[in-house]
C-alpha cells in the first residue's frame, strides 16, 4: 500500500482510463483518483457554517455562504443524534418575507450562496411548500446558488423544488428501517427514501445525498444499504458525513465508528461510485480523528473535503493531488482567491 | 467588568482586538486564554491542541489549536515569550473553554519577553474594553457570526 502511494502519481504516462471511467496503471499499480473529468485534483471546501483557517487554507469571506433554518431551532423529529442543536448554528428565517429580507441583506455583503434547511415535520420533511416562490426568486432574481435540505419528499416537493430552479437538493439517505425509527423517531422507512430520490431524479432536481457514518448510536447499519439505493440515481454528488456525538444529545458520549469502518466505506463509495464526485462533508469528530480520516479519504480518492484538518492539504499534494480551494458549500462552485 | 448583552469582560484583563483572547498579568507572568465573546462566536469547544512547555510563543502566531461548533482556527499569542505552563484539563475537558472561560478554561502560561511593548496594542483599561465590547458585539450580531436563537 506504502508503495502505491508513494507512486501515485508518478507514472501518469502509463495511465489509462477503463470504460467505468477507472484510471487504472499499465504497470499494474491501482491508482484510484478520478472523477468524471478525469482531474488528477481533490478540492477542499471551507462553506461559511464555520469560520476556518488552518496554515494551509484560510477562510477569507465567512459569509460568502450562508445557512439559514426556515423553522428556527424548531423540529418534530427532535433525532437523538441532533437534538435540535445543528439548527442553532443557522440564521432562523421562519416565513417567506424574512427568507427574503435575509437573502437580499446577505446579497449586500456578499453572500453568494445559501443552504435552506430547518428542522422536519411528523412525516420527516422540512417544511418548504409555503417557500417555493421565495426560493425561485433567490435563486432567479437575486443570483444566489441555492441548496436546500429538504428530508423527505413527495412529488408535489419535488414538483416545487424544481419550479423554483433550486441548485441542488441535500438529503440525508437513510439505509435501515430501525435507524429511521429509533433514531429519526420517524414513521417511514427506507422505501420513503427511495421514493424520495425517484420524485426528485423524475422531476430532474440536482440531488447530492447524503450518507452519515455511524448515525445508529456510532453503529454502522444501513450505510451500504444507502449507497446501494443512491447508487441507482444519477447524482451532482454524494456526500459522506459521519456520526458526531453532540453535546446535550442521547449520543453525547457514544462513539463513532472506526477509522477503518470509515476507511472502507469509502473505498467501497468509490468503487460503486466511479464517476460521480465524492465529497467528505463538514460533520465529522475533530482532532486526531479527523486528521486520520481525511488522510483516508485522501487514500480512497474522494473528490473533496470540506473544512480539512491541519495537514491534509500537505497530505494530498504529497501525493500528486492538483488542490483546489473554495469556499462554498460543497458541490458549489465558486471559485476562491484564498490559494496559499 | 464590561458587560453587554450576555458577554462579560474582567477590566483586569487585556484582549487580543481581533481574537478574543485574554492575557491576564500574574506576578509578571502571562495567563492566556479565550474571552467570553470569543467562545460565544466559537461554539462549543470539542479539541484543543496546544504547543508544550518549553516552545516559544510569538505574538500574533499561533499556540495552539481550536476546533469547536463554529470555530476551526489557531489560537494566537497576545505577546512574546516563552510558555512555561500548559493547562492539560482543557485538553482533557475542551468544554472548559466555554463553561469557565476564566477559570478553568486558560490554555498556556507565558513567560514573556518584551511585555510592556506587546501590551500596548491590546485592549486595557475598563472605558475601552466596554466601547470596544459593544463595537464588537453589534458588528458579529449583524454579520450573524453568532449562533442565534429563533426570536418569537
Amino acid at each position: 500500500m506504502q508503495r502505491k502511494r508513494r507512486n501515485r502519481g508518478k507514472c501518469s504516462a502509463d495511465l489509462q482510463v477503463c470504460q467505468a471511467g477507472l484510471k487504472t496503471c499499465a504497470t499494474g499499480l491501482d491508482f484510484q483518483r478520478f472523477t468524471v473529468n478525469m482531474q488528477n485534483k481533490i478540492v477542499f471546501y471551507a462553506p461559511g457554517l464555520k469560520r476556518y483557517e488552518t496554515s494551509e487554507f484560510k477562510q477569507l469571506t465567512p459569509e460568502n455562504f450562508l445557512p439559514i433554518s426556515v423553522t428556527g431551532t424548531y423540529c418534530a423529529l427532535d433525532c437523538d443524534h441532533c437534538k435540535r442543536q445543528l439548527l442553532r448554528f443557522m440564521r432562523p428565517a421562519t416565513t417567506p418575507g424574512k427568507l427574503l429580507e435575509t437573502c437580499r441583506e446577505a446579497v449586500k455583503r456578499g453572500t453568494r450562496g445559501v443552504l435552506i434547511s430547518g428542522g422536519c415535520d411528523l412525516r420527516g420533511s422540512v417544511p418548504l411548500e409555503d417557500f417555493f416562490p421565495a426560493l425561485s426568486y433567490i435563486k432567479n432574481r437575486l443570483g444566489l446558488k441555492v441548496f436546500v435540505h429538504t428530508g423527505l419528499v413527495g412529488n408535489t416537493q419535488a414538483l416545487g423544488l424544481k419550479k423554483a430552479s433550486v441548485d441542488a437538493v441535500l438529503i440525508d439517505i437513510i439505509g435501515s428501517d430501525e435507524t429511521i425509527k429509533e433514531v429519526y423517531h420517524l414513521e417511514a422507512g427506507v422505501a420513503h427514501y427511495q421514493a424520495a430520490l425517484r420524485f426528485l431524479t423524475q422531476h430532474e432536481v440536482s440531488i447530492m445525498p447524503h450518507i452519515v457514518l455511524g448515525l445508529h448510536y456510532g453503529k454502522l447499519r444501513g450505510e451500504e444499504t444507502a449507497l446501494d439505493l443512491v447508487s441507482q440515481y444519477r447524482l451532482k454528488a454524494l456526500v459522506i458525513v459521519i456520526l458526531t456525538p453532540l453535546l446535550g444529545t442521547p449520543m453525547e458520549a457514544v462513539r463513532p465508528p472506526s477509522c477503518k469502518e470509515v476507511g472502507d466505506f469509502f473505498k467501497k463509495a468509490r468503487g460503486r461510485l466511479p464517476a460521480t464526485p465524492i465529497i467528505l462533508g463538514c460533520a465529522r469528530p475533530m482532532g486526531e480523528y479527523k486528521q486520520e480520516v481525511d488522510r483516508l479519504a485522501i487514500d480512497a480518492g474522494l473528490d473533496g473535503i470540506a473544512f480539512p484538518s491541519e495537514g491534509a492539504v500537505s497530505y494530498a499534494r504529497e501525493r500528486g493531488l492538483e488542490v483546489v480551494f473554495m469556499e462554498s458549500c460543497c458541490g458549489l462552485e465558486l471559485p476562491s482567491p484564498c490559494l496559499i | 467588568m464590561a458587560k453587554y448583552e450576555d458577554v462579560f469582560l474582567p477590566d483586569e484583563f487585556y484582549y487580543d482586538h481581533k481574537d478574543h483572547l485574554w492575557a491576564k498579568i500574574e506576578g509578571g507572568k502571562v495567563r492566556v486564554g479565550l474571552d467570553m465573546f470569543g467562545q460565544k462566536a466559537a461554539g462549543t469547544a470539542a479539541y484543543v491542541k496546544l504547543l508544550p512547555v518549553g516552545k516559544p510563543a510569538t505574538k500574533g502566531r499561533s499556540f495552539g489549536s481550536l476546533e469547536a461548533g463554529k470555530y476551526i482556527g489557531p489560537l494566537k499569542a497576545p505577546v512574546n515569550g516563552k510558555i512555561i505552563e500548559v493547562n492539560q484539563e482543557v485538553i482533557a475537558e475542551p468544554r472548559m473553554v466555554n463553561t469557565d472561560p476564566y477559570g478553568k478554561g486558560w490554555f498556556v502560561v507565558i513567560e514573556p519577553s518584551n511585555l510592556e511593548k506587546d501590551l500596548e496594542d491590546l485592549v486595557q483599561g475598563a472605558l475601552h474594553i466596554q466601547t470596544w465590547l459593544e463595537k464588537e458585539y453589534k458588528e458579529y450580531k449583524e454579520k450573524g457570526l453568532f449562533a442565534e436563537e429563533e426570536k418569537k
